[in-house]
């Protein structure tokens, strides 16, 4: 399969690391102009220059704080001007916190900082976006098995991926009669530098590496490339029936 | 020896022949299993795909078996199975015959378990695999007039997830694909009924029933290396029809108007 998305403009947010940034070389590598954005100028600048090694295409970075509702209208602003309408809008920005507070030890700061990067950020890129976006288009929300099962001391982190699933199902429904799709990707344990985050901040990381990888019978995590594939499939014509989904990305971790 | 080599059942019609036709334009080769009734068309559609064919019951045992034994004696190897036949009767739940029971279950389940069993016995012996169930929204929906299927495509989700768990230290990947409406055979009575169509069409968001086509894309994701990842997923396929419920557009319409055009890409907006 080559040039699955050719000539599809592609908006890829928290493409600074990890996930995000798989998904922007991934798209890249399949013939989307892509425009990809983090809030950390060096890290999306990484991405692109990654991204273009890969696909021999120029790829726009942008600086975004995803949180900033002024900034996201005026990336998408930007894109439209260009690029003339948005194609594929994946969503990738997450945090979540390392230090794995307990419900009463959340903080308000904590609680909502989560919630604006991981939720609303995301409302935010898709209500920008949409007007733009013609039928046949694709918008790809980056959720988590979280969306489904919790993990202990991530109930904030937990709470945001299973608001995304809601938030993007019914969006789904709207955009269905204008033939524009919306998926979620839900991965589980994926090895990637939010992941290393949780690591470092461990007693004991190698037994910690050891838990994550024995979440999957295939005894492993799963690498953001994986994912990314989740990402371009739902975004391609591959995927025109495909709305409103939750594609499980887990190595079966959620299956038993 | 061929790079890829797929084991397709139910692949005379509808999603089955779909999924075969993808395959053999992408340069898997093939073994196509389909029932005895079907054998002509079976024959047709192999000749068309240069593979080979087994016209057979799934619930038999011997079917599985020696579907494996005749793709391994013509290709050497067994890779992929996309084990898809299966068969529904609408009927309201109290008129249903025990029969209607029984024929369901011979084939949706038990024919689903003896095929995939059969394939994953090889696969785990050699280099691994990838095999995709057919499961259907009414995996997981009380679909009405469905109630027998319902409990059989449940069964199918369930086996999706087992067989997941148990085979992936084989290095097998299992997973299912969950359609709502298709056009199909089965099917094109009710889809080009207005007023029986009307009624489930007004449930489904991209307001159409799929083509076999856009089932077998996602077949061929799910068996491809570029979902290494999943495993017991069961990837729902419905246009939207279980995401939700939708009262603003529908309404409006008269039940007696018949489907409306169909908007893929770029449609009315």
């Amino acid at each position: 399969m080559s040039d699955r998305v050719a000539g599809k403009v592609a908006l890829i947010t928290g493409g600074g690391t990890g996930i995000g940034r798989a998904s922007a070389i991934r798209l890249a590598e399949e013939g989307a102009e892509v425009v990809v954005t983090s809030q950390t100028a060096a890290n999306v600048e990484e991405t692109s220059r990654l991204a273009a090694e890969a696909s021999g295409r120029e790829v726009i970075a942008r600086t975004l704080d995803i949180a900033n509702r002024a900034a996201v209208d005026g990336i998408v602003a930007e894109v439209v001007e260009r690029f003339g309408r948005i194609d594929i809008l994946s969503n990738n920005a997450g945090i979540e916190l390392v230090h794995g507070p307990s419900v009463v030890e959340t903080t308000d700061e904590e609680w909502e900082r989560v919630f604006r990067v991981n939720m609303t950020g995301t409302f935010y890129a898709c209500r920008a976006a949409v007007p733009h976006m013609p039928g046949g288009s694709s918008i790809v929300n980056m959720a988590s098995i979280n969306s489904f099962i919790a993990w202990e001391n991530d109930a904030v982190y937990t709470a945001t991926k299973g608001a995304l699933l809601q938030f993007t199902r019914s969006l789904a429904l709207e955009l269905a009669p204008k033939a524009v799709r919306a998926n979620a990707v839900c991965p589980g344990v994926i090895d990637t530098p939010l992941t290393d985050l949780f690591l470092d901040a461990s007693d004991d990381p190698e037994a910690l590496r050891r838990d994550y990888e024995a979440t999957s019978p295939l005894l492993r995590m799963g690498t953001a490339r994986e994912v990314a594939n989740c990402v371009l499939f739902l975004a391609s014509d591959e995927a025109t029936f495909i709305t409103g989904s939750a594609l499980i990305v887990d190595g079966g971790t959620t299956a038993r | 020896m061929p790079d890829t080599v797929a084991i397709v059942t139910g692949a005379s019609q509808g999603i089955g022949l779909a999924i075969a036709e993808r395959l053999a334009t992408d340069g898997v080769r093939l073994c196509l299993v389909a029932a005895p009734h079907d054998e002509e068309r079976l024959r047709e559609v192999a000749a068309e795909f240069e593979a080979i064919a087994l016209a057979a019951d799934v619930g038999d045992p011997t079917t599985a078996d020696r579907a494996v034994a005749m793709t391994l004696e013509r290709y050497g190897r067994l890779d992929w199975l996309a084990s898809n036949a299966g068969i529904a009767y609408f009927e309201d739940a109290l008129a249903a015959p025990l029969e209607h029971f029984d024929h369901t279950m011979h084939v949706n389940v038990r024919g689903m378990y003896l095929m995939t069993m059969a394939a994953a016995r090889h696969m785990a012996s050699g280099a691994g695999g990838a095999i995709v169930c057919t499961a259907s929204t009414a995996s997981f929906a009380g679909e009405e007039q469905q109630a027998i299927y319902n409990v059989s495509k449940g069964a199918v989700s369930q086996l999706t997830r087992s067989l997941a768990i148990d085979l992936a230290k084989h290095g097998i990947r299992v997973n299912a694909v969950a359609p709502g409406w298709v056009h199909t055979p089965a099917t094109k009575e009710i889809v080009a009924d207005p007023e029986e169509w009307s009624k489930h069409r007004s449930r489904i968001p991209l307001d159409r029933p799929a083509e076999p086509e856009e089932i077998a894309s996602v077949v061929r994701f799910l068996l491809s290396d570029e979902a290494s990842y999943l495993t017991g997923s069961i990837v729902v396929a419905d246009g939207g029809l279980t995401a939700g419920f939708r009262f603003s557009d529908w309404e409006a319409v008269p039940n007696t108007e018949g489907p409306r055009p169909m908007r893929i890409f770029g449609g009315a907006l």
